[in-house]
């Protein structure tokens, strides 16, 4: 049987993903990972990998993402409040709701990882706690290196749904 | 002369805001985490803090930080419900200022406190 979903359809389910109207979560945070992680535990993160599918966002994700650890450098996870996400448009063979660009507080340092290739949309500001909407490398593969003071990583999420 | 007051991060969350604030910068987050209830369905491998692998059994799989608990690595059953803490509902509160090695209830750099 074949399926199919209308614009109009994926708008309603996108306006139910975080920024939209009545949502559960009003405020998201943005981590960064890094080269110091893994996935399953030996393959380091590349511009190409993140960590695998879990639903929570657990303790040892923590680690093998190799988020910079909270609180030096000036890192902290970035918050992304309900009204960055903007309206669904049409993208590709779907609709997306792309965010504003969010930046993460210049560094004061170089971050304890400094080697970053990609980032986590969580439900917690907290290092292990909440959960992890997802995991994304960057959408050109690059590794950003905040390996000095006054660097300012940028990121731009999208929810995106297909027909 | 007294040290300046470091943010204890095991007690207090912090996350940077640069909007829906008067002034971009880092602030703990005051109001009670929300909990929700998931179910965690992945079947990938799991290992514990030291890079061992976590024996799986009947499908179980390994979780963190489990609500009213320490950040301990268990198992629990794939499919069933736990239960998970998340700030997505906190607001902005106190602001604090970033140190070279954390951050502190005043500007280690003397501006605004």
């Amino acid at each position: 049987m074949a399926e199919n979903f209308t614009d109009e359809g994926l708008d309603r389910i996108l306006n139910n993903a975080p920024g939209g109207a009545g949502t559960l979560d009003t405020t998201l945070y943005l981590a960064a990972l890094t080269t110091a992680g893994t996935v399953e535990g030996t393959t380091p993160l590349t511009g190409s990998l993140v960590p695998n599918r879990t639903t929570v966002w657990v303790t040892h994700y923590i680690t093998r993402g190799g988020e910079p650890t909270i609180g030096t450098g000036a890192y902290a996870r970035k918050a992304v409040v309900n009204s960055d996400w903007g309206a669904a448009a049409t993208n590709g063979s779907g609709r997306r709701r792309t965010c504003a660009q969010e930046s993460f507080a210049a560094s004061s340092a170089a971050w304890s990882n400094p080697n970053v290739i990609g980032y986590a949309v969580a439900t917690a500001s907290t290092a292990g706690a909440g959960v992890a909407y997802g995991y994304a490398n960057f959408d050109d593969a690059s590794t950003v290196a905040v390996n000095a003071a006054g660097i300012t990583l940028q990121v731009t999420p999208f929810w995106q749904l297909d027909i | 002369m007294m040290a300046p007051e470091m943010v204890d991060l095991s007690e207090n969350s912090v996350a940077y805001f640069d909007k829906g604030v008067e002034a971009a910068g880092f602030y703990l987050l005051e109001g009670e985490p929300s909990e929700s209830v998931v179910r965690p369905t992945s079947g990938d491998q799991f290992y514990d803090e030291d890079g061992e692998p976590v024996v799986l059994e009947n499908g179980r799989m390994a979780v963190g930080h489990i609500v009213d608990g320490e950040p301990v690595l268990g198992t629990v059953s794939t499919g069933e419900e736990i239960t998970v803490k998340h700030e997505s509902n906190m607001t902005p509160g106190t602001q604090v200022f970033p140190g070279v090695d954390g951050f502190y209830y005043k500007d280690p750099n003397g501006g605004e406190s």
